[in-house]
């Protein structure tokens, strides 16, 4: 009630206002609910039902039978509805007839109930009553005996219900009359339930979709269930997350919260596979259009109308359902909401439950980065790969930026680098063999490796003591090798800094005077890459900041001044080097003791010293130390090498010999890609291309080497690299003195191309004048005020100041009198330190020299906000021709004069000259990394990539003193080389791309360094053989060893299907399972007859598991190489393992397990590119595969057809020594020689064969390498065979086993006697016994005279014994205890042995067994198959050497089931083919404990079988 | 980086903007037509069809941009001591000026003036970084609700001050009396409802400005205080932490509190006049616009990275470098007289190295008051007595040390007055 009547404002405005503002907040209220209602997300999740519901739709359309199926369909549906109804009738008259029986067994039932509650309650109280008062209690007493009485009565009960029940069923069991006929409920329920199963199994699954479909249609329910507020309780659309409280996000190492992923809320499909993108990307079209679909419907239409009419009274809810239900449908969906829906592309790796990273696991932002708990495109940060895309998502979904999320999703491009955050061990990458599942971050890996990035920056895969990340540590100097043990052990213990393991990619430098000149060496440090087009060595100068141009008038002598210092200090330094290496040669032993003693005495004395003696001390200690370490120098070549009378045909023998010592392996050489003239011998000089960039290009090697100084230095180098350079990848090949001149004399009579850049390119000398002002500019850094520097520079550091400086002070090189070759070493030597040289290069000088550039352990997540982007907008803006992406725009950009931003290209000259790219005509720079370099959108990636592409860009247009400039190199990344038949533009568009590809996958590797702790259970923790095989694989990618050997087959999927494909061999059309079936069945009928004999199935070669059915793939292993058939090569894929299908008889009609052995003959699997998949490679190889292809050419007859990988024998009938000359495969070499010897084997490499050109090199391996590659093989061999049983790394050898030959033996005897053939044998013994004895009787009469001599009478009563009985053994011929040892243990070996050795047999014909020589030395000695093959692969590989090699073995097989009869020539051996085989591979592994023992030392030679041989010799294919 | 063209959705942006103020100068047209003021209203059409046209074409996506000679004119002459000048300067001119400007049509052609120059200024990609920063949207409003307030007594205090001089009584005669049933509490009520509906309609528009997660491993350049607090942060500029942080915002706190005991004139209460008290006008006035208005502006629009200054087109380039070549008194006064600070400190200790600063400060505290006392408040002093005129002199001196101090510094280079690091005192 108003106080008056009066009012201060008129009632009526303030009405309205109130009207006004009550509207207001009615329109801002309701479109908040509007707004909440539109969310993305939840259109996007109404969208995706439709999705799902059409989805099922169409797998129910696609299950919808044909009209033949359709009959038979609704036929048993029409049974199952006629059972239903019989039951239906039966039931009531079942109850009808039990009715009164019903409430009589109810009342029965509660009866016994009520009995059960009452003894159980008693028994509880006896239980109590005993417990409290004991058994013999009153009320114990009393309780057990009711209880006793109430389970008589219950017993009762029970047996009365059961009678109830029984009689009830009975009534089931009763017949009644029914429509369908008599039958009784029991049997009209079982006949219901076997029709259903049947029907079920005919229709289950199209019912089962059809259902679905129904279920997910949106219905009114689901809207009214999602109505505002309504929606609060069980709406059909809601946000779907999985959160990680041990997967948290780590806020800067400060606050570490749960990590919540809504990514599901959008991409519903992500884990469910039947969501593959191009299914879902078809619902978007017409479906109207698609006959197959249209028919599909047609056929569900029917069957749902045939069945309706069937069973119009049915209640089954699918037929329920119209016929329209199923009408395919469109849905409208945009292309982004296709990709959103669309399952994950790696549901093998990723998301699925059963996948290494299932997603209610990992979650999903652990790996993609960004926001995970936003619900929206925006705020989750997605980032889009290039700049076409970025403009579409602006456009379409308003994209920009979200600068406050620290973490941004990782675009497509950079997708791997997350790897790196648990994949510590970079190597865990690659499953298998060749198969990377991050090729791009692991090419960027490698090349971080192999360029040596880690030399200057610091990749220490440590944060405070945890693994974070890789470690790429250098190794220290000097090495652990070289340590002593103690030192080492001492290294290896300290946890908080283990020894890192890189060595510097470069060679050492100390050596380097006599190597080559200064000349060549200061041209090499300005511009290598006009030199060698593909060195790893980057560009100094001529870079961005340090070119002409870019310089001041005062500087602009700078660069070759420093050039020239630089080189100065190298050569000097090791002049002195080898000067002292060469004087210490000279040194007497004794002079090094005395200087040994000194170094132990002053060490002992240095602490009682004062200061300034202390300093002297040091002094002396420091000089002695270094006599002794010139002492263990190798003196220089000039001294050491003294080279031999050059032949005349030199050239010829030097170009045959560099190809053929595996030089190529590693290196490239131009003046071999070509073939040469046939040389003096008239053998032909083919062409032989290396094709790795491992080691260093050397085509014009020639031209850095000018004197016979540098020759010799050459040879040295060829007989023993490690001399000049200790930590060398080369490994010592074995050449002779000869060789290794032979080789040097062609390299260097190779003459090297004229390059007038090279020649061109000039280094000035520099004056006095530009030395001191560069001087004076380190004096100043120094710390020295002008007038000092003048006096320094005039006079030089007086010994008195020098004195005051740090020994090791660069200043040291300043003493008094200054002239300019000290000044040079003072600059060289600053300008050494300032660029890092000694990050690739061991430098005199610089042993403890710090790494110069930023430490990339963390670079990944590097604030952008620390990183200097200086001017380098502007930089790329004046430069570079900017594209919008390498996918659009790249190649027609490239000569057009306007950018992607519609400017005019600007037309200044660009400053990297001999840069990776050309360019001279605007090199191309995407966009996309353009504008992360572009204030208030600067980015790390930007920052990066520029640096890598021109690192000098970030001084550009910035004042700088000369050494403040950016100092980091310009890498080439790719490397890429020129193609024979290459255009120049082709190769600068091919390069540009190539190296714009090798950058980006730098960057993918270094952005994957952000050292975040992980949680231990989520870093990837490889070990046992997992580990053991990554472990190998770093050495055999640090060595190279993949280059010349096999290590490991490619991986190919065979894609099933109905696709029809011509064979190219007959030209008729075939699947690719009917050629497996015809290859099957050639295998059969080549090489067995019944497949149950082949003889290892449990070995991968010769046996696989079968796929799973219905799998629409087949993953096989081997190499795809050549067919000869006729004129033409069909490509072929040879098989490594076994592969094995299933596929359905044609005229059993019953499904049948197949399988084709690895190499088997006849089994010919051609290659089809369209159903054929390289999945992964073979693992190394090439090298071997060339090498093999030009011996073949130089000498066809000895080395064989360059194509007949399939024949075993050329036309000759001498099998081909082509893969038996270069280095072998090692696919099985796990299960092939005893680790021990493999181990010896890699460290001290012997040769084994004669064959081939060239011998297992030595490398520097370490003991921890070498161990390495053991494991490696046998874990390999172990994780791709696991049926093998695999002993290791320990093996233990059964036959070197006493108890082993006596166990043999003893059957043996007894098979000697079953067969009657025990006594032949004897008589065929007894002159070897006769032999043995005779000698043993000489060797007696010898001891005996010598007894005499010494008149030992009761040794020589002993003696005379002895020769007494042998004579009288030799007389009578009969030698009672030869023949006991021989029936106890020599019975088996011997007969063994004749197998081995009697005239005729296949393995002499290769191999030497002891004494016993072969015809022609082709394979291994077999002396020493007891320590170095395992006996299980001996046994294996005799029997069937083809199936353990890819390529075609000079061995043939042994065991050939079909020609089993010719084997069992008692004669020999008595046994089975399989059992010769055991027998021959038995006496190899006791080959030393039976050496001398007179059945195998008397019988070798033709004649030694006397009868047996060659009659009987039991035939193999002995062509 | 300039932007050289504008994204179709902030041409859009702009249009809606524009379209804004055409409606409220139509709207202004319209209500001088009502008063036929003829002149007026087509001047408020002129300004409503230049938003208009501007609307239009920013509509049809052919918007132009604030040319770069401007934007780089106007950053070239803005510095912090041009802006707080300038900002001084309009201060003094405003109410010299009042009358004139406080005219409804000038006032409003002054808006507009001000809203098409902040639209302009608007297509200037780092103007409008800055400006349209959800955290700064309540900042630009603010400004407008602060002109407006500004506007709104000091035009009815002219007009006071006119009916004042001719005898009449003044506007707020009546307003004595304000009835809680049914006005306030009804206005109130509305308020409530339009503020919640504003509320809405804001927090659908512009989402929490919410920035990334704290870490200890990186701190935001640059650290701002919040909005309201930007003022004090400039303070730290020309004081130690002490000072800035602690003394200066007790006075404040205490000075206003000390308003009712200090404030002598009887007149003026309960409406809205200048002339009759002048000075307490002017000093509020001066202490809110200038001190703490204008240098809230200051903190948050032009202080960027490494709180350097950057006009209001400039990019913010954290690595963007001021020169501070600083020098405490001390350091002048003894070089002045050919002696080294340290060597007199060494010799006499740090009383006689600062001792010309202490004077001087204690000259300020102390002498100025009786001399001030004796010259321009003397009438001051006669009416309120020793103790009341000493407390008025001293919030008065303490207000005034920000300015004395910022013209030192832009004068002299001065960093502190008294500078004894050993203690960690300065002023």
């Amino acid at each position: 009630m108003a106080a008056s009547d009066i009012f201060y404002r008129e009632q009526k405005t303030l009405n309205v206002a109130f009207a006004v503002s009550c509207v207001a907040m009615l329109v801002s209220v309701i479109w908040m609910f509007a707004d909440d209602f539109n969310r993305p997300y939840k259109r996007d999740q109404k969208v995706f039902r439709t999705v799902e519901e059409e989805l099922s739709k169409r797998t129910a359309l696609s299950l919808a039978p044909d009209e033949a199926q359709q009959k038979e369909i609704v036929a048993s549906e029409t049974a199952v509805v006629n059972a239903r109804k019989v039951v239906a009738e039966l039931k009531p008259k079942v109850l009808s007839a039990s009715s009164k029986l019903l409430p009589v067994r109810t009342r029965t039932e509660t009866e016994l109930q009520n009995t059960k509650a009452d003894y159980d309650a008693t028994v509880s109280y006896f239980n109590i009553a005993v417990e409290h008062k004991g058994p013999l209690s009153d009320d114990a007493i009393r309780l057990k005996a009711e209880s006793e009485t109430l389970l008589t009565k219950m017993t009762a009960k029970r047996k009365d219900l059961e009678d109830r029940l029984a009689e009830l069923a009975a009534f089931d069991d009763m017949e009644f009359d029914t429509s369908a006929g008599k039958t009784s409920l029991n049997a009209a329920q079982k006949k219901l339930k076997d029709l259903e199963a049947s029907h079920k199994k005919v229709t289950g699954d199209f019912d089962r979709f059809v259902k679905l479909t129904a279920q997910k249609r949106w219905g009114l329910a689901d809207t009214f269930r999602g109505l505002p507020v309504i929606d609060g309780f069980a709406p059909p659309v809601m946000i779907k997350q999985t959160f990680h409280d041990d997967l948290p996000i780590d806020y800067g190492g400060f606050k570490y919260v749960t990590r919540y992923d809504r990514c599901t809320t959008c991409h519903l499909g992500i884990d469910k596979p039947t969501f593959d993108k191009a299914l879902v990307a078809k619902l978007a079209t017409d479906p109207s259009k698609d006959e197959e679909l249209q028919k599909q419907f047609r056929n569900a239409e029917m069957l749902l109308a045939e069945r309706q009419k069937q069973n119009s009274d049915s209640k089954q809810d699918v037929n329920a359902l119209s016929p329209n239900t199923l009408r395919p449908q469109m849905v409208s969906m945009s292309p982004a909401q296709i990709n959103m829906f669309a399952t994950h592309p790696r549901l093998d790796l990723f998301v699925e439950a059963n996948s290494k990273h299932p997603m209610e696991k990992f979650g999903c932002s652990s790996c993609h980065n960004g926001q995970g708990s936003a619900t929206g495109f925006v705020d989750a940060t997605h980032t889009p790969n290039d700049v076409p895309e970025e403009h579409k998502w602006v456009k379409e979904h308003g994209w920009r930026n979200i600068h406050d999320w620290d973490t941004p999703m990782l675009p497509k491009r950079f997708a791997e680098a997350a790897c790196v955050k648990c994949h510590h061990q970079m190597e865990s990458l690659v499953t298998e063999g060749t198969k990377v599942e991050a090729p791009k971050l692991m090419k960027g890996y490698n090349l971080v490796r192999e360029l040596g990035c880690f030399g200057c920056h610091e990749i220490s895969g440590v944060k405070s003591g945890r693994w974070v990340g890789p470690d790429m540590r250098l190794e220290p100097e000097p090495p652990l090798e070289s340590l002593t043990p103690a030192e080492r052990a001492k290294r290896l213990a300290d946890p908080a800094n283990p020894p890192g393991n890189q060595r510097k990619v470069g060679p050492s430098l100390y050596r380097i005077a006599e190597k080559t000149n200064d000349e060549w060496a200061a041209k090499w440090i300005k511009a290598p890459r006009v030199f060698r087009p593909d060195t790893k060595m980057p560009h100094f100068y001529e870079q961005a900041n340090n070119v002409a141009e870019a310089l001041p008038e005062d500087q602009k002598q700078f660069p070759d001044a420093e050039v020239r210092a630089m080189t100065h200090y190298l050569f000097a330094k090791s002049q002195a080097h080898l000067g002292a290496a060469s004087a210490a040669a000279k040194r007497t032993p004794d002079e090094i003791k005395a200087d040994e003693k000194l170094i132990e005495d002053l060490t002992a004395k240095l602490a009682e010293l004062t200061d300034a003696d202390k300093r002297d001390a040091n002094r002396k200690l420091a000089a002695a130390k270094e006599r002794l370490v010139a002492a263990a120098e190798p003196r220089p070549a000039n001294e050491s090498i003294k080279l031999p009378e050059a032949a005349a045909d030199q050239a010829e023998k030097g170009r045959h010999l560099f190809a053929t010592k595996g030089c190529l392996a590693c290196h490239k050489h131009d003046g071999l890609e070509t073939a040469g003239p046939n040389a003096a011998d008239g053998k032909p000089q083919p062409g032989l291309i290396g094709e790795t960039n491992f080691g260093p290009d050397l085509t014009r090697v020639a031209a850095k080497f000018n004197a016979k100084a540098n020759r010799q230095w050459m040879v040295q180098w060829l007989l023993n690299p490690a001399v000049h350079s200790p930590r060398t990848l080369m490994p010592t090949v074995h050449l002779t003195i000869e060789e290794a001149d032979t080789i040097a004399g062609w390299l260097l009579a190779q003459p090297a191309k004229p390059d007038p850049t090279w020649d061109a390119l000039k280094v000035d000398k520099p004056d006095t004048e530009t030395l001191k002002s560069m001087a004076q500019m380190y004096l100043r850094k120094a710390g020295l005020v002008t007038r000092e520097i003048s006096e320094v520079l005039d006079k030089g550091f007086s010994k008195e100041q020098l004195s005051y400086r740090a020994d090791d002070a660069d200043e040291q090189e300043l003493s008094a009198p200054l002239d300019d070759a000290k000044l040079m070493m003072y600059i060289g030597k600053k300008g050494i330190n300032n660029l890092g040289c000694f990050a690739c290069h061991n430098i005199p000088g610089f042993e403890t020299a710090k790494p110069i550039g930023v430490a990339l352990n963390d670079w990944g997540i590097k604030d952008p906000a620390r990183i200097a982007f200086e001017d380098a907008g502007n930089y790329v803006k004046d430069r570079y021709h900017v594209i919008p992406s390498w996918s659009k725009g790249a190649d027609d950009a490239n000569h057009h004069g306007h950018d992607a931003h519609g400017h005019a290209k600007s037309t200044a000259k660009p400053l990297e000259r001999y840069a990776p790219y050309d360019t001279s005509s605007q090199s191309l720079y995407e966009a996309f990394y353009a504008e992360k370099l572009h204030h208030g959108h600067q980015k790390r990636e930007g920052f990066l990539h520029l640096k890598l592409m021109s690192p000098r860009a970030y001084d550009y247009n910035r004042i700088k003193d000369w050494n403040d400039r950016a100092r980091m190199p310009q890498f080439k990344f790719a490397r890429a080389s020129k193609g024979a038949n290459e255009s120049d533009a082709d190769f600068v568009r091919r390069e540009a791309h190539e190296e714009a590809e090798a950058r980006e996958a730098v960057m993918t590797f270094v952005l994957g360094l952000i050292a975040e702790p992980i949680p231990t259970k989520f870093v990837h923790q490889p070990t046992g053989d997992r580990l053991a095989e990554i472990k190998g694989h770093k050495v055999i990618e640090k060595f190279n060893c993949s280059s010349c050997h096999l290590f490991g087959p490619g991986q190919y999927d065979l894609k099933l299907g109905n696709k029809k494909l011509v064979r190219p061999d007959d030209g008729s059309e075939t699947t690719v399972l009917e050629m497996l079936i015809k290859a099957h069945q050639g295998f059969m009928e080549n090489e067995v007859s019944d497949p149950k004999d082949r003889p290892y199935p449990e070995h991968v070669a010769w046996g696989a598991k079968p796929p799973p059915e219905n799998a629409d793939k087949l993953r096989a292993r081997g190499v795809i190489s050549d067919l000869n058939a006729g004129d033409k090569n069909i490509p072929m894929l040879r098989l490594s393992e076994a592969l094995a299908f299933r596929y359905t008889d044609s005229e059993t009609k019953k499904e049948k397990v197949a399988s084709i052995p690895a190499n088997a003959q006849g089994a010919n699997v051609f290659w089809f590119p369209e159903v054929m998949k390289e999945v992964a490679p073979p693992f190394g190889g090439n090298f071997a595969l060339s090498l093999k292809r030009y011996l073949t050419e130089w000498d066809p007859k000895v080395y064989g057809d360059p194509q007949s990988l399939n024949n075993y024998a050329d036309e000759g009938g001498q099998a081909p020594n082509g893969y038996a000359a270069v280095p072998p495969t090692l696919l099985h070499e796990g299960e092939r020689v005893q680790p021990d010897w493999l181990y010896q084997f890699l460290l001290n490499p012997k040769p084994i064969r004669k064959i081939p050109v060239l011998q297992m090199p030595k490398f520097s391996l370490s003991n921890e390498d070498a161990m390495a590659l053991v494991n490696y093989f046998t874990a390999v061999n172990r994780l791709r065979d696991p049926a093998l049983g695999l002993a290791g790394p320990y093996v233990k050898i059964e036959q070197r086993d006493e108890q082993y030959l006596l166990t043999k033996t003893k059957e043996y005897v007894a098979k000697l006697k079953s067969n009657n053939l025990y006594e032949d044998r004897v008589k065929e013994l007894k002159p070897v016994w006769a032999q043995s004895a005779r000698d043993a009787l000489t060797a007696a009469e010898i001891k005996l005279a010598g007894l005499k001599v010494a008149k030992d009478e009761a040794k020589v009563k002993e003696a005379e014994t002895e020769v007494n009985t042998l004579k009288s053994q030799i007389d009578a011929n009969d030698f009672p205890a030869q023949k006991a040892r021989w029936e106890e243990r020599e019975a088996y070996v011997a007969d063994a042995w004749k197998l081995v050795t009697y005239p005729g047999n296949l393995c002499l014909t290769c191999h030497q067994v002891g004494p016993a020589l072969p015809n022609e030395y082709r394979a291994p000695n077999l002396d020493t198959t007891w320590e170095r093959l395992r006996p299980e692969w001996t046994e294996r590989w005799i029997s069937y050497p083809q199936r353990l090699t890819p390529y075609a073995s000079l061995m043939q097989p042994q065991y050939k089931p079909a020609e089993a009869k010719k084997h069992s020539d008692e004669k020999v051996f008595i046994g089975t083919p399989a059992e010769q085989i055991t027998a021959s591979r038995d006496l190899l592994m006791m080959y030393p404990m039976i050496a001398d023992w007179p059945v195998v030392k008397y019988r070798v030679g033709p004649t030694a079988f006397g009868t047996v041989a060659p009659a009987a010799a039991p035939a193999t294919d002995n062509k | 980086m300039a932007h050289e063209s504008l994204a179709p959705s902030v041409q859009s942006g702009m249009a809606v903007y524009y379209a804004i103020c055409a409606t409220m100068s139509a709207g202004f047209a319209i209500y001088q037509t009502k008063r036929r003021s003829r002149f007026a209203a087509l001047l408020a059409f002129g300004w409503a069809a230049l938003f208009i046209v501007h609307a239009a074409v920013y509509a049809a996506n052919r918007g132009w941009v604030i040319p770069e000679s401007v934007t780089h004119f106007v950053d070239a002459y803005t510095n912090a001591v041009s802006y707080f000048v300038v900002s001084s300067v309009a201060f003094a001119l405003l109410l010299i000026f009042r009358k004139p400007l406080t005219e409804p049509n000038t006032a409003w052609t002054l808006t507009c003036i001000s809203l098409l120059a902040f639209g302009w200024g608007m297509t200037n990609g780092d103007f409008r970084n800055i400006i349209a920063k959800p955290d700064n949207v309540p900042i630009v409003m603010l400004l407008f609700a602060v002109a407006f307030f500004t506007w709104l007594p000091l035009r009815r205090a002219v007009l006071n001050d006119d009916l004042i001089a001719k005898g009449e009584p003044v506007l707020e005669k009546d307003d004595e009396k304000v009835l809680v049933w049914p006005d306030l509490v009804y206005t109130e009520l509305i308020c409530m409802v339009v503020c919640t509906a504003l509320l809405i309609v804001w927090g659908i528009l512009l989402k929490a400005p919410l920035e990334q997660p704290a870490t200890t491993a990186k701190a935001p350049n640059p650290s701002k205080a919040p909005w309201y607090f930007l003022g004090l942060q400039e303070m730290l500029v020309y004081y130690d932490p002490w000072m800035a942080g602690v003394v200066l915002p007790t006075f404040i706190l205490v000075g206003l509190i000390a308003i009712p005991y200090i404030d002598f004139n009887p007149k003026g209460n309960g409406y809205y006049t200048f002339r009759e008290r002048k000075f307490a006008v002017i000093t509020f006035l001066y202490g809110f616009l200038v001190l703490w208005v204008v240098l809230i502006v200051l903190g948050t629009f032009l202080r960027g990275p490494n709180w350097n200054f950057f006009g209001p087109f400039e990019p913010w380039d954290p690595h963007k470098v001021d020169p501070l070549n600083n020098v405490n008194l001390s350091d002048m006064f003894w070089l002045a007289l050919n002696q080294t600070p340290e060597k007199i400190a060494a010799t006499y200790g740090w009383f006689v190295r600062e001792i010309v600063g202490i004077l001087l400060v204690l000259a300020y505290f102390i002498a100025l008051p009786p001399l001030l006392a004796k010259t321009v408040f003397r009438g001051f002093f006669m009416k309120m007595g020793f103790l009341r005129y000493m407390m008025l002199l001293t919030l008065i001196q303490f207000m005034v040390s920000l300015p004395l101090k910022m013209v030192l510094r832009w004068v002299f280079n001065l960093k502190y007055i008294v500078y004894i690091p050993e203690y960690f005192f300065n002023i």
